[in-house]
């Protein structure tokens, strides 16, 4: 473990995503000490403002700061990337221990249901999921984890099969261990290293999905400073006021690029054949 | 060799480019949404509407200050009850198809609107009977006198007449190529894309002076403008309130703009908690600073409002209840009705603090998001808990329908100053349009009196009573009324668009 953490410090984009992912979580946490007034101070007479030494990203439509909401919005964005990962996780990881320790029809049974689902881009199994569920934060959040749940399902099938076949599983099948504690003592374990890798990799575009969603008006309901609808409103003003729409589109540009480098990272840590020596 | 290379290479650019530039007397028109069936006994929608304009020609028309002028008829009179309305129609026009129109093609056209197959059959109800009286007189019986029938019926969608003879050519498929007698003569549609329509020669009227008219479908508001200013189209009748700032600055544009009969609201569930009090419904009116969100919002595109009946009709009146901006009084009527100040300042009933919904549609009204923000903002202030939710059109309109919401953003739009239409649709008991289950029997005595009566000084009285009674019961917040807007290039001339007639193309012509 030790190890691990050395050679993750020492990696060059893993060093630079990690700082970014850090800074955005720094934010997260701390949004209350940094922007105390909150993301909902309107003030209709001081609309458009420029940024400016007072107002760092200027004012929106609203007259409210762009750079409190973005604070404030930093808090929703990891949010919904983790918890969508999350049950993209805990749904795909299921399938896919049962249906890799299991085979047979049981295997061919999820597995071709999952090739069903893959089959549909992301974006449109959310989007789907979205006109069911009815628009919200919660919704995306769920939509969005559905839509990874065949990506995290196949590549667990495949790491379990390839474990299942080891000597040590054999061995404990002949101690007469139950079938549940063999999958989650003893295969779940050793099949966490590219679930980490995918997950970190999946929180970038799982937030991008989300902002997406919202930029399409299925997302957050104002006034609840979601990046992604920040960016859809001020999209409307970028010939008047630029401001509105760039900055939340740069912090989400910083933070998916963020969790991409932390994620190729650790794939090149994890990854055995990658190795330097 | 490089001369006959380069020879051809002009020719083709010739040919490229004379394809690429517009003819300089075809007029082009952004629309937000595409046209649908153009079969005028079935048009709901108002993009469809503006361009049947162009192609059919009902029996009267507006001018500019929203009198009825002559157009297929030239002229009409009521009897003495107004029960019984003769039009005397014009003679000598033809569809663009060559057959004749006279009383026995109107005929023909308004028992098709009376009919089963007709979204116009409720207005239409009170036809008992459409009679040609000679080849060119046509009688509507009527089962009771109506001073709107007019409006009601004649200068509906309903009211545009197309040829009887490229329906029974064409059958059903006539709505997708439809023939009229109007200035100009449909070409062809390109569905998602454009609509193209072309001079009509034999126009009984004075002009067209263009060749041409196309209209391109370009739904997002911004796009337009871009496409206004690089010469894209050349009218645009909508657009950001900083747009059109801009737009307004340029010497090169006109912008006109005019207040409408489109009133924007927020309908309050009267039914339902907590509005079913109407110390909280008057509250919340008083506890909302409209006034100046509106103006700083979306002004000069809409205007503050106070009535239901739009300030530009002859009906309305401003001698209401005023809730103005009063959060004390706000507090005051909460505590009245029962609610009291929680440790977190929120009021609260019971334990339970007062919770609102807000739903409000995606951008299909003005500014609508925004102008609910503000309005939570206010609300918030006040010490109520409120959430927006904010649904796409089909959705929003579903739970509209359903009266499923406590707050909804709502807005109704005429292209008439008859009050009626506002009214009868909105809080008449059954009106159409009347989502929140109004029903106030004094209302609707009123209402149903002030269409019998002729008289129009008469019938003001009664919708200021009306409007009075409305106001008081607080079942609406207004916001305001929507102006239209008209932004062109300043080289157009002989346009003179109002909310009453703005669709009259036949005089424009450019100017260079």
């Amino acid at each position: 473990m030790k190890k691990f953490f050395k050679r993750l410090l020492k990696h060059r984009s893993a060093q630079i995503g990690g700082i970014v992912v850090i800074l955005v979580i720094l934010m997260a946490i701390f949004a209350p000490v940094l922007a105390p007034e909150g993301y909902d101070r309107q003030n209709l007479f001081r609309r458009f403002e420029p940024p400016s030494s007072e107002t760092w990203f200027g004012t929106d439509q609203m007259g409210r700061e762009i750079t409190t909401r973005i604070i404030w919005g930093a808090r929703i964005s990891l949010m919904v990337g983790t918890l969508s990962v999350i049950i993209g996780v805990v749904g795909g990881g299921f399938l896919g221990l049962v249906s890799g320790y299991y085979g047979g029809n049981l295997d061919r049974f999820i597995m071709g249901l999952m090739e069903v689902l893959l089959a549909f881009p992301g974006i449109l199994l959310a989007l789907t999921v979205v006109a069911i569920l009815g628009p919200g934060l919660t919704q995306v959040m769920v939509a969005v984890g559905i839509a990874r749940i065949p990506q995290f399902a196949r590549l667990i099938r495949g790491s379990t099969l390839s474990v299942r076949e080891k000597d040590y599983i054999e061995a404990q099948r002949a101690l007469g261990s139950r079938d549940s504690r063999i999958l989650f003592r003893h295969i779940l374990p050793n099949v966490l290293a590219p679930v980490l890798v995918m997950g970190t990799l999946s929180i970038g575009t799982s937030i991008l999905a989300a902002a997406g969603l919202s930029f399409l008006g299925l997302g957050a309901q104002p006034p609840i400073p979601d990046w992604g609808g920040m960016l859809s409103e001020g999209r409307a003003y970028l010939r008047t006021a630029w401001w509105v729409g760039v900055f939340p589109g740069i912090f989400i540009m910083f933070t998916v690029l963020g969790f991409n480098l932390l994620g190729d990272g650790l794939r090149d840590i994890l990854d055995p054949r990658l190795q330097r020596r | 060799m490089l001369k006959i290379l380069s020879a051809g290479f002009l020719v083709l650019l010739l040919l490229f480019g004379s394809g690429q530039a517009m003819a300089d007397d075809e007029f082009i028109i952004a629309l937000e949404s595409d046209i649908t069936r153009m079969d005028p006994i079935g048009i709901q929608d108002a993009t469809t509407s503006q361009v049947a304009f162009q192609v059919m020609e009902r029996l009267l028309a507006r001018d500019y200050d929203g009198n009825l002028v002559p157009a297929l008829a030239t002229d009409f009179e009521p009897n003495e009850q107004g029960d019984e309305w003769t039009f005397f129609l014009r003679e000598g026009v033809t569809f663009h198809d060559g057959s004749t129109f006279d009383a026995h093609v109107a005929k023909w056209h308004f028992d098709r609107a009376r009919g089963e197959d007709s979204n116009f059959r409720g207005q239409f109800s009170i036809v008992e009977d459409v009679e040609v009286v000679d080849d060119y007189k046509i009688k509507f019986y009527l089962e009771r006198p109506s001073a709107a029938f007019i409006d009601n019926t004649i200068m509906t969608n309903a009211g545009y007449i197309p040829s009887m003879q490229a329906y029974e050519e064409k059958g059903e498929d006539f709505g997708y190529e439809p023939v009229g007698t109007g200035p100009f003569m449909w070409y062809d549609w390109e569905p998602g894309e454009e609509i193209n329509l072309v001079r009509n020669d034999n126009w009984w009227g004075d002009g067209p002076l263009l060749g041409a008219v196309t209209y391109r479908v370009i739904p997002e508001a911004s796009t337009q403008i871009v496409e206004l200013e690089t010469g894209g189209v050349h009218l645009v009748t909508r657009g950001l309130q900083e747009d059109v700032q801009r737009i307004m600055d340029r010497p090169e544009f006109e912008v006109v703009t005019s207040p409408a009969y489109r009133n924007r609201h927020f309908l309050l569930q009267q039914e339902k908690e907590p509005f079913n009090d109407i110390l909280v419904r008057q509250a919340v009116s008083y506890a909302i600073d409209m006034k100046t969100i509106v103006e700083i919002l979306a002004y000069p595109l809409m205007e503050p409002a106070v009535s239901l009946i739009p300030d530009a009709s002859w009906a309305f009146t401003d001698d209401l209840v005023d809730y103005g901006y009063d959060p004390d009084k706000a507090e005051e009527l909460l505590l009245e009705a029962g609610y009291t100040r929680a440790s977190n300042g929120k009021f609260e009933k019971d334990g339970e603090t007062l919770e609102i919904e807000i739903l409000c549609p995606d951008g299909r009204y003005f500014m609508d998001k925004q102008i609910s923000e503000a309005v939570r903002h206010q609300l918030v202030e006040l010490g109520l808990d409120i959430r927006i939710t904010i649904q796409e059109w089909g959705a929003f309109l579903d739970r509209a329908f359903a009266g499923d919401f406590q707050m909804a953003y709502l807005g109704w739009n005429q292209s008439s100053p008859e009050p009626s239409l506002f009214t009868d649709a909105l809080v008449k008991t059954g009106g159409r349009a009347n989502d929140a289950g109004i029903s106030h029997e004094e209302l609707d005595e009123l209402l149903i009196e002030a269409m019998k009566v002729p008289d129009i000084e008469e019938r003001k009285v009664l919708y200021a009573e009306a409007q009075r009674i409305i106001n008081e019961n607080a079942w609406f917040i207004f916001i305001g009324n929507e102006s239209m807007v008209w932004m062109f290039p300043a080289n157009v001339q002989g346009f003179n668009p109002s909310p009453a007639q703005s669709e009259d193309l036949t005089q424009i012509y450019f100017s260079n």
